[in-house]
């Protein structure tokens, strides 16, 4: 069926459309060029001039997998005092920043993104990540898998296998766990947690193999552009949350050489540790280094007041933080040895000099990194705020009147200690959808038919009612389309059944590699590597499932 | 006038959530208006008149009539006003609840008086399990009022309790688990494994009582305190519900800390 979205104003920067009037043509669920015959469209639906976008991407939200499950177990009253009811084919379902599936699906959807990203699955969790994705309605999804701290891989490192073996390793693991990227969290340091350690700096030898976070972080970069896979290595760096951090995030930009890197949550490593508090603002000198740097991507982890949980992998930092949970529980979990796992419940507060200094320098990352399409808007759902804040973050970055009322309220102190309140940038409609859909597809590689609206894409579209007010523009959309169905109209999900895709990378390899693997799963492992590796039919599921694989550069399966 | 009188048509099967029937929320409300609020039922949302013959009186002395154990949440979260319950209630009564206070005719359901902050419970029949306990992952039981039962208490009676009174005739596995703070005196005697995990908090006991190996005994002591709590239970219109006032004081649980305490007459 040929549909006409009639008089459109676009917003589509990967086509280089920033806000023409025109019309968007949907055929199949896909987007096609107006008809050159002629042909009537058999539904025309008026846009009235509203703003339409391709459907968000969020390139990094823990939405699926281990840790998400353990804070909502954590977190029972979080789910008592946030209840969604079931009804006109609606799941029922529960939770604010650990949000069941069924109502992550909903409120992304609402907002009008189409597809999210869960970026730290855990080899051994994968299975149940993808089967909590797979539950999660409305959305396309894929995950990055952990490696770095891992045994095998450091075994391969420290018994000198070469790039051959460890790039066959990362791409056997890509596949075994469906996989679209791979994500390293505190390089080394999770492994010398296991060895007592309490911090692991770039250039520390690690304890019993002997590796420096370094050389594990070079190692992964070259293996995956050896492999070809589209979306660098995705790096939680060492030092997370540590004041005066901004040196180790400085070395390690420069320790990559020019090789690409995507640098997640950079808020939470932009600290420096000058004034009274010992804890400052180290945005400038980061952005600074990261405008001259264009092998560098990032996203922002940007923090927002009020009540959340954070779900991480680098357990060396979560028992750090574990003396500010709020409410006073946490969790500290194993897994096979493979990397580490600390849910830590959290207040973040605008009255705490720390919290608010958090915040703004998060916004000073915002304004003061110059390329859009190296940024991608995060919260690090939900590790710095729930996602659903998203539409409150667009205003501050898009109304500086508005920003600078916020920064107002906030203790003297912290206005005293960024240069938040005179930045004048303010983001156009065409940054944010930039850094909301564009840039995200772009940095992951899916962007020959997501992200955008031109022929070929899938039909992923959000349409906004040009609001003057950002916040209440980008809460409610008047439409959202997903694979060219409404799926939700002026705020409210319509066809809650929809499902997404699974996206995967299966970059070519010597499969000689499972040989060594095997042996390490006899030696050690108390999974077997039959049962450890995901089926394709796990993720199709009879049909419930569709897997779209992004092809690897200069690579075949 | 007399108080405002809700009349349960007919025994419901499915779990009624009752907390949106507060004094404090039926104010300023005609009996048609009320009628109309919704309550949810099972897994619909049904007008409170379907359920419920309304006649119009005083909301703070609001009267729930010929009820069944399917009412549940009666009470939760209430800040102030009287609530008096003509049959049984359901689970989690005064869940929450700030003040006020709620008189339940028959038994109550599990979980009476959780996590409430103030205000007083009171049963003429049983209450089921965990009486002012925590919710499950709730950091505390009940921090303040009292829950005083007529019949007996279930299972663990006052688990993770912080501060404030559960009173019952005798008590069921567990009294006093996790215990942190606050007073529960039952009159007769308790299941096995009392104060089980007990931080700190006073388990007062009428007879004997197998404690955890966990307690030390420290012998029989006449508690000049005690003198004080009798004169509270009196302030609350209780008499004689004391066991006596020469107790044998056990310690624990040493395996938590151990400065909570189980008093059992002597
Ligand atoms: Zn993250």
């Amino acid at each position: 069926m040929l549909t006409r979205l009639e008089s459109c104003t676009v917003h589509d920067p990967i086509n280089g459309v920033d806000g023409a009037r025109g019309d968007v043509w949907i055929e199949d669920g896909r987007i096609v060029a107006a008809p050159a015959d002629g042909r009537a469209a058999a539904q025309t639906l008026d846009m009235g001039g509203r703003v339409v976008m391709p459907g968000g991407i969020d390139l990094h939200s823990h939405i699926g997998g281990g840790k998400v499950n353990i804070a909502r177990m954590l977190l029972p009253e979080e789910h008592r005092a946030h209840r969604q009811a079931g009804g006109n084919g609606h799941r029922c379902g529960s939770g604010h920043a650990s949000p069941s599936t069924f109502t992550t699906g909903y409120a992304y959807a609402r907002m009008g993104y189409t597809a999210a990203f869960e970026p730290a699955m855990l080899p051994a969790n994968a299975r149940q990540a993808h089967q909590e994705m797979a539950d999660i309605p409305l959305l396309d999804k894929g995950a990055y898998v952990l490696l770095g701290n891992d045994d095998l891989f450091l075994d391969l490192l420290a018994e000198g296998a070469g790039p051959d073996a460890v790039a066959d390793y990362v791409a056997w693991t890509l596949h075994a766990t469906q996989a679209l990227a791979v994500k390293i969290v505190n390089p080394g340091g999770i492994a010398a947690f296991k060895f007592n350690g309490r911090k692991l700096d770039l250039d520390e030898q690690g304890p019993h193999w002997g590796i420096t976070p370094r050389t594990i972080l070079t190692t992964l970069a070259d293996a995956l552009d050896r492999l070809g896979v589209p979306h660098p290595i995705h790096v939680h760096g060492c030092n997370l949350g540590v004041p005066g951090n901004d040196a180790t995030t400085l070395a390690t930009i420069a320790a990559m050489e020019g090789r690409r890197i995507h640098l997640t949550h950079l808020q939470f490593h932009s600290y420096g540790k000058e004034g009274r508090h010992r804890f400052s603002s180290a945005a400038p000198a980061i952005a600074e280094l990261v405008n001259k740097s264009p092998n560098v991507s990032l996203d922002v982890g940007q923090v927002m007041f009020g009540q959340t949980v954070t779900a991480s992998g680098d357990t060396m930092s979560q028992v750090r933080n574990a003396r500010f949970a709020h409410p006073k529980k946490w969790v500290g979990m194993d897994i096979e040895c493979e990397a580490g796992c600390g849910v830590v419940p959290f207040r973040y507060r605008d009255r705490n000099f720390v919290h608010a200094l958090q915040w703004a320098i998060g916004l000073e990352l915002f304004l003061a990194i110059e390329d859009p399409w190296r940024i991608a808007l995060t919260t690090d759902h939900p590790n710095g705020a729930p996602f659903t804040t998203y539409p409150h973050l667009v205003r501050l970055l898009m109304d500086r009147s508005f920003r600078n009322d916020m920064l107002a309220r906030l203790p003297k102190a912290v206005r005293e200690a960024t240069a938040l309140g005179s930045m004048t940038r303010e983001y156009t409609l065409q940054e944010i959808a930039i850094v909301t859909r564009a840039g995200p597809a772009r940095l992951l590689g899916i962007d020959q038919h997501y992200g955008h609206l031109g022929p070929g894409a899938m039909a992923d579209i959000a349409v906004y009612e040009d609001h003057e007010d950002r916040e209440r523009m980008f809460a409610q959309p008047a439409l959202v389309m997903k694979n060219g169905r409404v799926v939700a109209r002026d705020g409210v999900v319509c066809e809650p059944g929809t499902r997404g895709a699974t996206h995967v990378v299966r970059p070519g390899h010597d499969r000689a590699i499972e040989r060594r693997v095997a042996r390490f799963f006899e030696d050690y492992r108390d999974m077997r590597l039959t049962s450890f590796r995901l089926a394709e039919e796990e993720i199709l599921d009879g049909g419930r499932g569709q897997l779209v694989v992004h092809a690897c550069r200069g690579a075949g399966p | 006038m007399g108080g405002l009188t809700l009349t349960l048509r007919e025994r419901v099967r499915l779990p009624v959530d009752m907390a949106p029937v507060l004094p404090e929320l039926l104010a300023g409300l005609s009996a048609q208006e009320i009628g109309k609020l919704e309550l949810q039922c099972g897994n619909r949302r049904v007008p409170l008149g379907e359920l419920f013959e309304v006649a119009a009186g005083d909301p703070q002395r609001l009267v729930i009539r010929d009820t069944c154990p399917a009412l549940e949440r009666i009470g939760a979260g209430m800040k102030g006003g009287a609530i008096a319950v003509e049959g049984d209630a359901g689970a989690l009564p005064g869940l929450g609840m700030k003040g006020g206070s709620i008189e339940v005719a028959g038994a109550a359901g599990a979980f009476a008086g959780s996590e409430m902050s103030g205000g007083v419970i009171r049963v003429a029949g049983d209450a089921a399990g965990f009486v002012g306990a925590a919710q499950a992952g709730g950091r505390f039981g009940m921090t303040g009022g009292a829950v005083l039962v007529g019949g007996d208490l279930g299972d663990r009676a006052g688990d993770r309790m912080r501060r404030g009174l559960v009173l019952g005739g005798s008590a069921g596995l567990h009294a006093g688990s996790r215990m942190i703070g606050g007073t529960i005196l039952v009159r007769g005697t308790c299941s096995t494994l009392p104060g089980v995990g007990m931080k700190r908090g006073t388990l007062i006991l009428g007879g004997t009582a197998a404690a955890p190996a966990t307690f030390a005994d420290n012998g029989v002591h006449e508690l000049g305190w005690l003198a004080l709590l009798e004169r509270h239970l009196a302030g609350l219109g209780l008499r004689g519900m004391f066991p006596s006032r020469r107790v044998r004081r056990l310690t624990g649980d040493l395996a938590a800390g151990g400065k909570g305490e189980i008093l059992v007459a002597a």
